[in-house]
Order: structure tokens, then C-alpha cells, then sequence
């Protein structure tokens, strides 16, 4: 529970305005829909707001269709994309309860479009890509070369969803955000995260 | 020993405590073993040294490896253009076409007054007012039809504090900047100004941004050393929690703790919405009492503010009685008649927690039950 006795008159800072006004409800049932039942707001934001949104927040949404391993010029493109699309669905008067869990659900949308037209390829990179990188950096002594070898092993072995948790998880999305962007339920992102941590965890310390 | 986790938890209920998914009860549960567990101690470590190499391995390798976008990005203003044609000309043609009209009914008036009164030698009509540059005429002696200025007019803004204040009030709706946060309008007798205290520097710089176009309006901030002027915290932690209200009910109608806690987080978002709406229009109220002179395009900018607010509230609080509807069955409490409508929103809150998040309250359940009810009904109406 998020709150318990919580004052009166309701301060609230520090956070973004969307993320202010309309924090997601689920409802009863367990299972979040961001955009079936929005929270019902009609302010729209300024061009200010989307300015910012757009400035602070393209480099995680591009961060994140690369993660889905496409390449950087389509990861760029989609990125973009999937910002013009939030303000248009603003400006046409969509009730966008969550903007940033939005805008991760409609690039992943965007990258799993692309990724299926370019199939074969990027499939092909997707479990190579941890593995090749470049271990050699001091900050990951703490664990020993390798056992970050392992973990980076165990995390090209994870499903493509699993890992999806992993990274939105890492990007700060709650449980019921993460279900949201991916289409699966909450408790689903919660199994998949748990196997997901298990195995890297058996890689550090066993 | 209050301890609920006789045995140890299992590896779902720990990931979840880290992550922030667990109930505060079971939260607190978890953290009770915790405390008399090496082993789980030890096992929770493990966990978050997973979470942290991940993390290492994600920022250090990674994304330094991650290529960068490979073109600039595209300009915000090239990516979503502003719209073509600014409202202000089509204001401005109004403003034309209403002029010309303006004219044309004095000059009709002033004829039809001079062919009353023949004694007035001629010459006031034909020299009727010129019609004005775009901008309403200064309301110097002579009367003018009422033609109702535009609302956001330098001229007239720079003389009228009151006109300035409902600007302010404006800019900070849209900012949403009147939701709660520190920020407020205090009036003054030359001009208004806005005070913030406490707020995140960038969102700051967006309020100070918007409101410097704005004439007569000052904007003042402090910094956070005194956050205090909000009520104290409750003293929630030493608390034994009380008992949910509802519960054993709704965990047989939703069927799982997980359902619950997402029920119980839904009502109280709806409730926190309540709340800071009401405390809105409240502000509002205050700042703008009815009685208060306001030019009529100034005083329907308040309306309008206030009717959002109102939209929102009315909205939430339909949600929240469906929500609360089929557990909420018995007698309705006494009603609040001489309570505000802030004050309202913010006992219900209180009452909420009281049911949904254990917090301590000297009510019965059924009292408690019976006086949600009543304060939904109030706020509905």
C-alpha cells in the first residue's frame, strides 16, 4: 500500500504533470489497461510540456527499441514516431492516463512491427549481442570478470519477453506498467521478472 | 513475536518486497523476519547484488556500447509544427468585424437619439467615437456598447490587479500547477503575485517561463527550507494497523490479496483526485469569492477553471461510489451539510485510509461504512 493516513492537503512535487494528475488505476481487476479506462482528465498539455517530455525522454525510448535490437537509424525513426503519435492522440482529445508507460507501449508496438518485416536479421543479433560486448571494464570487478561473463551469458539466454521486463524494470515501470506496455498481466510480469533474476542470480553466486 | 512469515518467504514474495509490490502489511511483515532471519538477510542481499550487477552491466557496458542515434534528433518544433494559422488573427479579424459593428450601432443609436431630442444641435453623432485600433477603446467618459474585452489584454491587464490575478489563476491551471502543488496567488493591491515554494527547480523555471509573458503578475519562490507548513505526518509506523474495513469482503469477491491491494491503491487514487480537486476549487473560491468584482470575461475564466475541476471531481467521485458501491451496502451517515466541499473531500480521504490502508481512526466499521457513504452522496451532489 502506497499510503497510509495520508494529509490533507495534497502536496505533490517533484514529478512529472502527467505523472502527477492521472496516476494509473487498474482497478479491481489485477490487470491494467492504461488506455481502456484512462484516467478521465481532460487538460491537455501544453506545447511547453510536450517539448519537454519529448527532450527528456527520447533517449530511454530509443534506448529501449534498441534493446529490442533494431538497428539505431529504425531505433531513431520509432522513437520519434512514437512521440509525434502521443501528442496527436493528445491533440485529438485521447485521455493518456500515463504518457511515458504510453509511449513505451506504442514503441514497442513500433518495434515489433519493424522487427517482424526485417525478421531474419535482427533475430540473428538478438543473442549475440550481450555475449560480444566488451567486458573489460574496471567497474564490473566487483563481481569478477567471470562471473560477469556468466551473467552476461545468462542474459542473452532470456526469453525476449523476460528480458523486456528486465529493461522496463531497470527504466523504473512499475509491475502493472510493465503488463501494460507488453499486453500480458501483472502477475505474468512478475513470474517472468522472478525466472529472469534467478538466472542471473545463479550466475553471480553459484 | 508478531510474525506472520513463520516460514521463510519465498523467492516471488522477496523480489516483490524489493520492488516495491508488496502491501504495506505484508511489507512489514516481511521486514519483521528480515529482522530475526540471517539467512533471509543474506538471501535479500543476494537478490539486490543481482539487481546491482545488472544494473552495472546495463550503464557500464552496455549502453556505452549502444550506438548513437545516428542523425540529430529532430527538432520538437520541426517534429510536431505549431498549427498553421494562430488564433490570434482570426481574433483579430473578429475584432475587426466587431468594431465596424460597434460603430455602426452607436452611429444608429446617436441618430436615433438626435432625431428624439431635435434640440441638440447636430454635430455629436457624425463624430461618433472612430472605431478602435483593434484594441477596445480606454472607457474614458463616454459610454461605449459594452463590448467585452478580450481576455488576455496588455493594457487593460497592466491596470487591473484583480484581472492579473485571474491571468495568473489561468496560466496555472493549464500548467496544472493549482493540483496541490506549493504554489499560490496572493493578491496584492497593485498587481498579483505568485509564490511557489519548495518546487523542483525545472518545474519552477516552466511556472516562472509562463507567467513572466503574463503583465502585472510577479512571481516569487523559496527555497525548501521549510517544508514544514504542511501538516506534520501522521505517525503512521509505530501504529498497530487497523484492521481493513472491507477487507475480508473484497478478498472474496476479488479473490486474491494482489487484487485487493490493486482495488484498494484505485480507491485511494480517486480519493487523492477528490481531494486536490476540491482543495482547487476551494483556492479558487477564496481567491474569487462571487461577490467579488470581476469583469465578465475574467470572471468566466474562473467558472471555467472551476468547472474542470468540478468535471474531474464529479467523475472521480462516480467512479469511487461505483467502485465502493457493491461493499458499501447499509445505512447512509449523517450528512456534512455545513462542511465544505474541500473539507468533505478531505474527511473522505481520511476515512479511506482508514479502510483501505489501516489507518487509525475511533470509528466503527459500520460507522466508518455509513459515513463514506454520506460524504460520497455529499460530494456527488
Amino acid at each position: 500500500m502506497r499510503r497510509h493516513q495520508k494529509l490533507i492537503v495534497p502536496v505533490i512535487q517533484d514529478k512529472e504533470i502527467w505523472q502527477r494528475e492521472c496516476t494509473v488505476s487498474d482497478g479491481a481487476k489485477g490487470h491494467a489497461d492504461l488506455w481502456a479506462n484512462p484516467p478521465p482528465d481532460p487538460m491537455t498539455p501544453s506545447r511547453s510540456q510536450f517539448e519537454t517530455l519529448y527532450n527528456e525522454r527520447r533517449t530511454e525510448i530509443y534506448r529501449y527499441i534498441l534493446s529490442l535490437r533494431l538497428p539505431a537509424a529504425n531505433a531513431q525513426e520509432l522513437a520519434q514516431e512514437a512521440f509525434l503519435r502521443l501528442f496527436q492522440a493528445i491533440e485529438s482529445g485521447t485521455s493518456i492516463g500515463n504518457p511515458r508507460a504510453w509511449l513505451f507501449r506504442v514503441a514497442h508496438n513500433l518495434a515489433v512491427d519493424e522487427r517482424n518485416r526485417q525478421a531474419l536479421a535482427v533475430e540473428q543479433a538478438d543473442s549475440a549481442y550481450l555475449t560480444a560486448l566488451d567486458l573489460d571494464t574496471p567497474e564490473l570487478f566487483v563481481i569478477g570478470k567471470e562471473r560477469t561473463r556468466q551473467l552476461a551469458d545468462a542474459i542473452a539466454g532470456l526469453s525476449k519477453q523476460q528480458r523486456a521486463c528486465l529493461h522496463l524494470r531497470a527504466e523504473g515501470l512499475r509491475y502493472r506498467e510493465i503488463a501494460a506496455v507488453l499486453e500480458i498481466s501483472t502477475p505474468t510480469v512478475g513470474e517472468f521478472l522472478q525466472r529472469a533474476m534467478k538466472r542471473m542470480r545463479t550466475a553471480i553466486y553459484e | 513475536m508478531n510474525n506472520s512469515f513463520r516460514e521463510h518467504p519465498d523467492e516471488s514474495t522477496v523480489l516483490r518486497f524489493l520492488d516495491g509490490e508488496l502491501t504495506e502489511r505484508e511489507a512489514a511483515e516481511l521486514r519483521s523476519h528480515l529482522d530475526g532471519c540471517w539467512q533471509c538477510r543474506r538471501n535479500l542481499g543476494e537478490w539486490q547484488g543481482t539487481i546491482d550487477a545488472f544494473l552495472r552491466l546495463r550503464e557500464t557496458v552496455q549502453f556505452p556500447a549502444d550506438p548513437p542515434p545516428p542523425n540529430p534528433w529532430l527538432p520538437f518544433d520541426q517534429l510536431y509544427p505549431p498549427p498553421a494559422i494562430p488564433r490570434q488573427v482570426r481574433w483579430w479579424n473578429l475584432w475587426k468585424f466587431a468594431s465596424v459593428a460597434a460603430v455602426i450601432v452607436v452611429a444608429v443609436f446617436a441618430a436615433v437619439v438626435v432625431l428624439r431630442k431635435p434640440a441638440v444641435p447636430p454635430t455629436i453623432p457624425m463624430v461618433s467615437t472612430p472605431a478602435p485600433p483593434l484594441t477596445p477603446p480606454p472607457a474614458v467618459g463616454t459610454r461605449s456598447i459594452p463590448i467585452p474585452p478580450p481576455s488576455v489584454q496588455p493594457q487593460i491587464a497592466a491596470a487591473s490587479p484583480r484581472h492579473s490575478q485571474v491571468l495568473a489563476a489561468q496560466v496555472l491551471h493549464k500548467l496544472g500547477a493549482d493540483l496541490g502543488e506549493p504554489v499560490t496567488i496572493v493578491p496584492s493591491p497593485t498587481h498579483a503575485i505568485v509564490r511557489a515554494r519548495a518546487l523542483d527547480p525545472r518545474r519552477r523555471q516552466t511556472i516562472q517561463d509562463a507567467l513572466a509573458k503574463l503583465p502585472g503578475v510577479a512571481f516569487e519562490s523559496s527555497e525548501p527550507q521549510t517544508v514544514a507548513s504542511a501538516p506534520a505526518p501522521a505517525p503512521s509506523v509505530p501504529q498497530t494497523p487497523r484492521p481493513k474495513l472491507f477487507e475480508a469482503k473484497l478478498l472474496k469477491r476479488l479473490g486474491s490479496a494482489a487484487a485487493v491491494e490493486s482495488f484498494a491503491n484505485a480507491v485511494l487514487d480517486d480519493s487523492d483526485t477528490i481531494a486536490i480537486r476540491a482543495h482547487a476549487i476551494q483556492t479558487l473560491d477564496t481567491l474569487f469569492p462571487r461577490q467579488t468584482q470581476l469583469s465578465p470575461p475574467d470572471r468566466a475564466i474562473i467558472d471555467g477553471i472551476i468547472s474542470s475541476h468540478r468535471a474531474v471531481l464529479g467523475r472521480h467521485v462516480q467512479s469511487l461510489r461505483a467502485r465502493l458501491q457493491p461493499i458499501l451496502d447499509g445505512p447512509t451517515g449523517p450528512s456534512a451539510d455545513a462542511a465544505s466541499l474541500s473539507a468533505r473531500a478531505i474527511e473522505l480521504d481520511r476515512l479511506l485510509n482508514a479502510a483501505f490502508a489501516g489507518a487509525q481512526i475511533p470509528l466503527t466499521d459500520s460507522e466508518l461504512a455509513a459515513r463514506i457513504q454520506s460524504l460520497l452522496k455529499d460530494l456527488e451532489q
